[in-house]
């Protein structure tokens, strides 16, 4: 009989994170007020604000409600296609071996010899702010470790005798990689997903930390970098600032608590044999 | 058919695997190669399927009805495999993939290479399962390869080669790990497959006496001896040929069979079996011929005149 033995640490960063996915699509409705609506500003928590309000006077609140969003987006966007590229590179490297290796190896070291973080602050500063320009931004430098760690372990497994026997068969090289090689990557491949959503999250928070990001959209790094911009750091206005970065921890938490407790630690493929 | 021509194979370093073979597998005939571990046979259908690792140097001549393989590009090779070539590997451990079906992993080869749908593929499947006697069949395809035993995953494999119908099938010891029940109903079905030519290499004499109509004895990479199955074990010539006979069960384990490469200057040089060989005299340092006699062949000064 075959058992699903979820760990433990993956159920609270599901549950962490359910619960941020579901502000973050349920915003309009979570929110106290709207953006448009504006009060007193540098208020602090009370019943009808509960985190205060800003220097114009919005609630900071629905502002850390409306940020989950762009967030969340940016990061699993940019997750999405770090993994892709990453993956898609790693197994072409590791299975066809050669020159195809040599020459996507060679890529690898030289995309992983530039600085990530100001890479990214520089492309980001050339281009267009928008989501998506971030999302590529953060991709162009964060796909080399996941293609690193994906190509070693296609390296290993092509030397399996079921990888042989498929090749002795005359199975095309798309279909040995695609069917038979994905699905035995499969957790390494989550694993670095929820990673690289941390890592990307963490990234678009500073860039936004540091005025580059979407200057009319709302994100857990804009608020910050309007804390500290807008003397709220200066004059302790504590709940202006610390809150997005209880967000930020605890969401990339959420994500590490999946990735590498959770699928990291489990059993093959999360399944164990019980006869 | 398949005719090899002085084929030779040797690997970076120097390690001969294969030297100078000839050999020539009739069409719908079952031809069984038989020797001990390292003597070159998984290596000779690893060459024919050139799935050899870069450090192999092969020279010599491979003929599919006339096509030398060694000279075919890698994609015209890729698409031989699994429609004129099929192969039968060794069942080990992680010879299926942890992750598909049983019956999936049969019926891929099917769906691929015949282009067939996945209904009818997983149909075939079962079918061949059937035939392989594995039991529960239909229960069985939807199963892990995980929980096969060792004797169900090498029929399972046996099925997996032979399901696109190819006309060649290469055997690498296909009674591996089965008891002697099972190797009756493998041996059945390889001897009702009179459609195909098979070239199987074994270990297992009893299963060769059964399944072969032609007998090749490899010894230290070079065939000593070839000829028909009757021939071969009513009356063997070379002289290792005749110890591994004995040194079967039903003939009394007469034969001591240590084993030892050749490793006297002589058995460098001259017969390879010369170290290990009750019958040796001097002209045996020197390399044998391969002799004819009444349509055998045998490496042997012995029967050289």
């Amino acid at each position: 009989m075959v058992k699903k033995r979820v760990s433990r640490s993956m159920v609270a960063g599901l549950a962490i994170l359910t619960v941020f996915v579901l502000i973050a699509v349920f915003a309009e409705l979570l929110m106290p007020y709207s953006m448009s609506e504006l009060f007193a500003p540098y208020q602090k928590p009370s019943a009808a604000h509960l985190l205060g309000t800003n220097d114009i006077g919005q609630d900071l609140l629905s502002e850390l409600i409306l940020g989950t969003r762009v967030t969340l987006l940016t990061g699993t966007a940019a997750a999405f296609f770090i993994v892709l590229i990453g993956t898609a590179i790693g197994v072409t490297a590791g299975y066809c071996g050669g020159l195809t290796d040599r020459l996507l190896s060679a890529l690898t070291s030289v995309f992983m010899a530039i600085p990530p973080l100001p890479f990214t602050i520089v492309l980001v500063t050339f281009m267009r702010p928008s989501i998506w320009n971030i999302v590529a931004a953060i991709c162009l430098t964060s796909w080399t470790s996941t293609a690193r760690v994906v190509r070693s372990r296609v390296a290993q497994l092509k030397e399996q005798p079921f990888i042989k026997i498929e090749e002795t068969l005359g199975q095309k090289k798309s279909v040995i990689m695609l069917r038979h090689l994905l699905p035995n990557i499969s957790e390494i491949v989550l694993m670095r997903s929820t990673l690289a959503v941390a890592s990307a999250m963490l990234t678009e928070a500073s860039i936004s930390f540091m005025g580059l990001g979407v200057y009319n959209q709302k994100s857990w790094g804009s608020i910050l970098y309007y804390a500290f911009r807008r003397n709220g750091v200066v004059a302790n206005f504590y709940w202006w600032y610390i809150p997005p970065i209880l967000c930020v921890s605890l969401c990339i938490f959420a994500f590490i608590l999946i990735g590498y407790y959770g699928l990291g630690t489990s059993t093959q493929n999360g399944y164990s044999v019980e006869s | 058919m398949i005719e090899i021509n002085k084929l030779s194979v040797v690997f970076r370093g120097g390690l001969t695997a294969i030297d100078c073979l000839d050999l020539t597998v009739p069409e719908k005939e079952n031809t069984v190669i038989i020797g001990e571990s390292g003597s070159g046979k998984s290596v000779l259908l690893a060459a024919i399927l050139r799935i050899l690792p870069a450090s192999a140097q092969v020279s010599g001549e491979l003929l599919l009805d006339g096509t030398d393989l060694l000279s075919l590009g890698e994609k015209e090779m890729n698409e031989l495999r699994g429609t004129r070539l099929a192969y039968i590997p060794q069942g080990g451990g992680s010879s299926m993939n942890p992750l598909l079906t049983v019956g999936y992993q049969i019926a891929e080869p099917l769906m691929e290479k015949r282009a067939a749908s996945r209904r009818t593929a997983l149909s075939a499947a079962v079918d061949w399962m059937k035939r392989l006697n594995l039991g529960s069949e239909e229960k069985l395809a939807a199963a892990y390869p995980h929980t096969l035993s060792g004797g169900m995953r090498q029929r399972a494999l046996i099925a997996m080669g032979a399901i696109t119908g190819a006309p060649i099938l290469l055997a690498d010891e296909p009674t591996k790990g089965l008891d002697g029940e099972r190797i009756e109903t493998v041996t059945d079905l390889l001897r009702r497959l009179t459609d195909r030519t098979i070239l199987c290499v074994s270990h297992d004499l009893r299963f060769a006496r059964l399944v072969a109509d032609k007998i090749c004895v490899m010894y230290a990479a070079q065939a000593v001896e070839q000829c028909d199955s009757g021939a071969f074990f009513s009356e063997p010539l070379h002289p290792y040929s005749r110890m591994i006979l004995e040194a079967m069960p039903e003939n009394g384990l007469k034969a001591d069979m240590g084993f030892a490469p050749p490793h006297s200057e002589a058995g460098r040089m001259g017969c390879r079996f010369y170290d290990r060989c009750p019958r040796r005299g001097a002209k045996c340092a020197q390399a044998p011929p391969m002799a004819e006699r009444e349509g055998r062949k045998v490496r042997c000064w012995l029967y050289a005149d």
